[in-house]
């Protein structure tokens, strides 16, 4: 008998000594995930997928994110990110501090629109107090001021088969393998029409300034830092995003963050 | 113990034996082809998704493994639970082998899956057979009680080192709505910082700071050391990728969501949450007792849980459980959206944020804990329940509880 015990106890005191030298082996045990074209990685990045089309779910559509009092705004909003771009395009239109700039609407859609910075602060403004959760970590709290872009959509008529929103930015990111990347992102059309979704040209009762992303921001409050595109130019509407970057539907998206973006 | 150990004791179950051996050697036999399949075969294996070369240590660990299914296969002939334990350890081993060969293919899991069932049919058709020659053996775990609890072990392992991959994106932590830079609402912050000695890595906690160089916020390599707030063997990945981060911690915490509820319904409806998690007034009055055992380390294995036991796992399973999966929802945007209440009861996102961080340690606590009373228990017979679910008490059955 005892040496039967010894041998079952040396078999599990085997496999128990198997397991813990794997972790203490380290943890890049599992750096393969941080490969993006890993199979392991793309079947586990499905959780992505059900977390979204589960909060659609629950959360209807209409949802508002938590709005906050004035005297919750205690510090500046921190800048993240591009702060200073230094793009040709983005150089000549912040020159003539964006007398030139247009927002353009374009894709998918019956009307292809264009506006000045003038239309749009004339256009019927909202303001809201909310907090900013950038996917590091961090919250910061702001009052944010410009126009809805729901309107503004249904002023272009989408079509039928537009299903998504592809937001073009002025600024690039540096870093990547082949140079620096214009900053794109998208959003499916519940954020472009929500009620809160506003295309801000004011933060705190300030004009936007370069830092936060003017001349204008879109603000997709239920979603992370990520999402909310700065120095915006063009928001095409389009049947799917697979054509941009690296097809994704952003920049962060391309380099392995969830496009979903509101966990 | 004596009893199951003479093989086959009297009312064995025949077919227990014969589904355990066949499917050990299904799982030996199916993991030498896939083996000789990746070898001799490599465009058939890329086929089936299986298409990186196998190296030395996933090759010797998933040869060990099927080493292991075919010994325990024979084995099982004449001690079917020596043999399931033999099997179980290859099925751990080709498990092992595929983590480090990083491939990943269907195919892959038919081995460790025929080996595990393989296995646990053999040991628990031993146990059961041993419970009803021996009146100590009793049936403490059901199914659903022993899966979840190993899908949860996996599933912690992934969901903290993947958690620290993410705090270390901004490994500070407030009280609150936001996070303080115009002001300090900080409690906990992990840096590195350059003083008259070098750098060093730094922790300031409520206000004090603690040089903590080599684990929190500059470690590795003294040569070349990593400025992370924590070490490379604590994060998946090794690395700072917060993206990837992201991705393991979210698809671990649906596996946990989903198996919670499982276990939830099973012990309602089994009544294994009130019989051996909620406290009642009986256990409360001999908890002072209990704890006097505890450390005089004088254990009673009964058919239920001690009062302390009792505690600990309503502590881990009704508190500690939704609290972190809670404070987790408070932390996304979304649903801040959808069930504003979340701010609201936590205190803000950032408050959450830190309550999510806490109860992480609480659960880092109760491992080490649980680990400690395993192996100062009776390491086999605890694991033994976690397996087969039998448990070998030391107070012999009265005559009027029923075996399940």
């Amino acid at each position: 008998m005892s040496k039967l015990l010894f041998s079952r106890r040396m078999f599990l005191t085997g496999s128990a000594a198997g397991v813990s030298s794997l972790v203490l082996a380290g943890c890049d045990q599992f750096d393969f995930l941080g490969q993006t074209d890993n199979q392991v990685r793309n079947f586990i990045e499905r959780a992505n997928t059900l977390t979204y089309q589960s909060q659609r779910i629950i959360a209807g559509q209409q949802a508002l994110a938590r709005t906050y009092d004035a005297s919750e705004i205690r510090q500046p909003q921190r800048p993240n990110g591009s702060t200073d771009p230094q793009t040709d395009a983005y150089l000549m239109v912040k020159a003539n501090n964006f007398a030139d700039y247009k927002l353009r609407i374009t894709g998918l859609v019956e009307n292809q629109l264009e506006f000045s910075l003038d239309q749009l602060r004339n256009m019927p403004a909202q303001s809201q107090i909310t907090r900013h959760d950038c996917v590091e970590g961090w919250s910061c709290i702001s009052k944010w001021t410009g126009t809805r872009l729901g309107p503004l959509l249904d002023m272009a008529r989408p079509k039928a088969n537009a299903h998504f929103l592809v937001y073009h930015c002025y600024d690039d990111m540096g870093g990547g393998l082949s140079g620096p990347e214009i900053y794109y992102e998208s959003s499916d059309l519940v954020d472009g029409y929500h009620p809160q979704t506003i295309l801000a040209y004011g933060l705190d009762d300030q004009t936007l300034p370069v830092s936060n992303g003017a001349p204008i921001r879109v603000r997709i409050e239920r979603a992370l830092g990520y999402k909310q595109a700065k120095y915006l130019h063009t928001i095409e509407l389009v049947d799917s995003f697979a054509s941009f970057g690296q097809g994704k539907g952003g920049y962060w998206e391309d380099h392995g963050y969830d496009w979903y973006g509101g966990i | 113990m004596a009893v199951m150990e003479q093989g086959a004791p009297a009312g064995f179950d025949p077919g227990a034996k014969t589904t355990a051996i066949a499917l050990s050697l299904l799982g030996a036999v199916a993991g030498a082809a896939i083996v000789l399949l990746i070898l001799f075969a490599s465009d058939l294996a890329a086929g089936w998704g299986i298409d990186q070369a196998l190296s030395t240590v996933p090759l010797s660990l998933l040869a060990a493994a099927i080493v292991f299914m075919l010994a325990g296969g024979l084995v099982a002939l004449t001690r079917l639970g020596l043999g399931g334990v033999i099997v179980l350890t290859g099925a751990l081993c080709w498990m092992a082998g595929c983590i480090t060969y990083y491939s990943f293919g269907w195919l892959l899991a038919v081995p460790p899956v025929l080996a595990l069932l393989g296995a646990l049919t053999g040991m628990i058709g031993n146990d059961r057979a041993a419970s009803r020659s021996d009146g100590r053996l009793l049936y403490r775990q059901d199914g659903v009680t022993r899966l979840t609890h190993w899908v949860w072990a996996v599933v912690m392992f992934f969901m903290l080192l993947s958690g620290l991959q993410i705090f270390e994106a901004r490994p500070d932590l407030y009280i609150g709505q936001q996070s303080g830079f115009g002001f300090d609402n900080a409690i906990l912050d992990i840096y590195a910082v350059n003083t008259p000695n070098g750098a060093r890595g730094q922790t300031k906690l409520f206000g004090q700071t603690f040089d903590t160089t080599g684990v929190l916020g500059m470690s590795g390599d003294a040569a070349n050391p990593d400025f992370t707030a924590f070490p490379a063997w604590a994060t998946i990945p090794s690395y700072r990728d917060l993206a990837t981060g992201r991705v393991v911690h979210f698809f671990f915490a649906w596996i946990l969501v989903g198996t919670l509820f499982i276990w939830l319904v099973n012990a309602l409806i089994s009544g294994h949450l009130w019989r051996d998690i909620i406290l009642k007034p009986r256990d409360i009055r001999e908890l002072p007792r209990d704890i006097v055992d505890h450390v005089r380390l004088h254990f009673t294995h009964g058919k239920s849980y001690s009062p302390l036991q009792k505690l600990a796992y309503f502590g881990v399973l009704v508190i500690a459980f939704p609290l972190i999966i809670l404070t987790g929802l408070a932390m996304s945007p979304g649903m801040d959206s959808t069930w504003p209440w979340l701010l609201e009861v936590f205190g803000g996102r950032q408050t959450a944020r830190t309550i999510h961080f806490l109860t992480m340690s609480a659960f880092v606590l109760f491992f080490v804990v649980h680990i400690i009373m395993v192996l100062v228990a009776n390491p086999i017979n605890e694991l033994r329940s976690m397996i087969t679910g039998y448990y070998k008490t030391n107070i012999k059955r009265d005559s009027s509880e029923e075996m399940q």
